[in-house]
């Protein structure tokens, strides 16, 4: 199985997520940095894969969560799909008004697992190479791409998530692999 | 690469709702205004999207599909590498600072 499936947010974690939200309210700000803490990496994960920036993506996780403290009190439900959408508008925002035509992952701090450099080279053409095909996509192929290949959700939780349904969510992640096979293949396959 | 969309499966009002502003959400959503592309697909085996997907598929399907399948062994490495990335450690700091100041 190449993906890494994300389990539904169980009930125990809705109910310690209102429980930190209700400190917040109740005048704790620093509770709000627990929040931060267990989301912040999917949304950012998100985020670079939606802009291709590490940096355009810092700034739309800081605005959004800056605005889901100011609007704290208007949680109903989950947060963690509430601020998703917070972070997901900020993206399609983002995408609205800046069209990038080159991508590059700078930040990488994780180990490239790689056995010789010509692998490596060959890891660093692929990576520019699949940032300029993603970047052709339409957002909805994107994000549908992006959560199912680089977040790791489940159908299910995408469709939690987009409000859609998982139907409709298969097509966007296929159509988005053939296409990028498409973009892809005449140099890959 | 910014193209207009010729694509008929692309249309707005082919898809199921986009994700509606959530009653409680503080943003407004903004539509997908995607300058759509016209998808040239690629014919990608139905096993490798199984495969993709999770699913349980016969090794010699994939073996039937071996360069695809070996192509996109190559972008699971890829993405499995952008799915472990972190969040600036700064970062957190940075937005209760921000937050703080906002008070």
């Amino acid at each position: 199985m190449p993906t890494t499936q994300t389990p539904p947010t169980p009930e125990g974690q809705i109910d310690a997520d209102q429980a930190i939200i209700d400190r917040v309210l109740a005048g704790e700000q620093g509770a709000f940095s627990l929040l931060i803490a267990r989301y912040s990496d999917p949304l950012y994960r998100h985020a670079v894969g939606m802009t291709g920036s590490p940096d355009d993506a810092a700034d739309i996780l800081q605005n959004s969560f800056i605005k889901a403290f100011q609007h704290l009190a208007e949680v109903r439900g989950r947060f963690d799909a509430w601020v998703f959408r917070i972070v997901a508008n900020g993206c399609k925002d983002w995408l609205k008004n800046i069209r990038r035509t080159h991508l590059s992952y700078e930040e990488d701090d994780q180990p490239s697992g790689y056995e010789n450099p010509e692998e490596e080279l060959d890891r660093g053409e692929l990576r520019g190479d699949l940032d300029e095909a993603l970047s052709a996509l339409p957002a909805s192929l994107r994000e549908a791409f992006v959560m199912k290949h680089v977040e790791g959700r489940s159908y299910e939780e995408m469709a939690e998530l987009l409000e859609t349904s998982v139907g409709a969510l298969k097509m966007r992640v296929h159509r988005a692999r053939e296409a990028l096979q498409k973009l892809l293949e005449e140099r890959y396959l | 690469m910014m193209r207009e969309n010729l694509d008929p499966r692309e249309a707005p009002l082919s898809e199921p709702k986009a994700p509606s502003a959530d009653a409680h959400a503080p943003a407004q959503e903004p539509t997908l205004t995607d300058r759509e592309v016209p998808l040239a697909s690629a014919q990608t085996p139905e096993a490798i999207h199984q495969w993709l997907d999770g699913e349980k598929v016969a090794e010699e399907q994939l073996r039937a599909a071996d360069k695809a399948y070996s192509f996109w062994r190559r972008v699971e490495q890829e993405t499995d590498r952008r799915s472990r990335m972190k969040t600036p450690s700064a970062l957190s700091g940075e937005i209760m600072r921000a937050i703080t100041k906002d008070k």
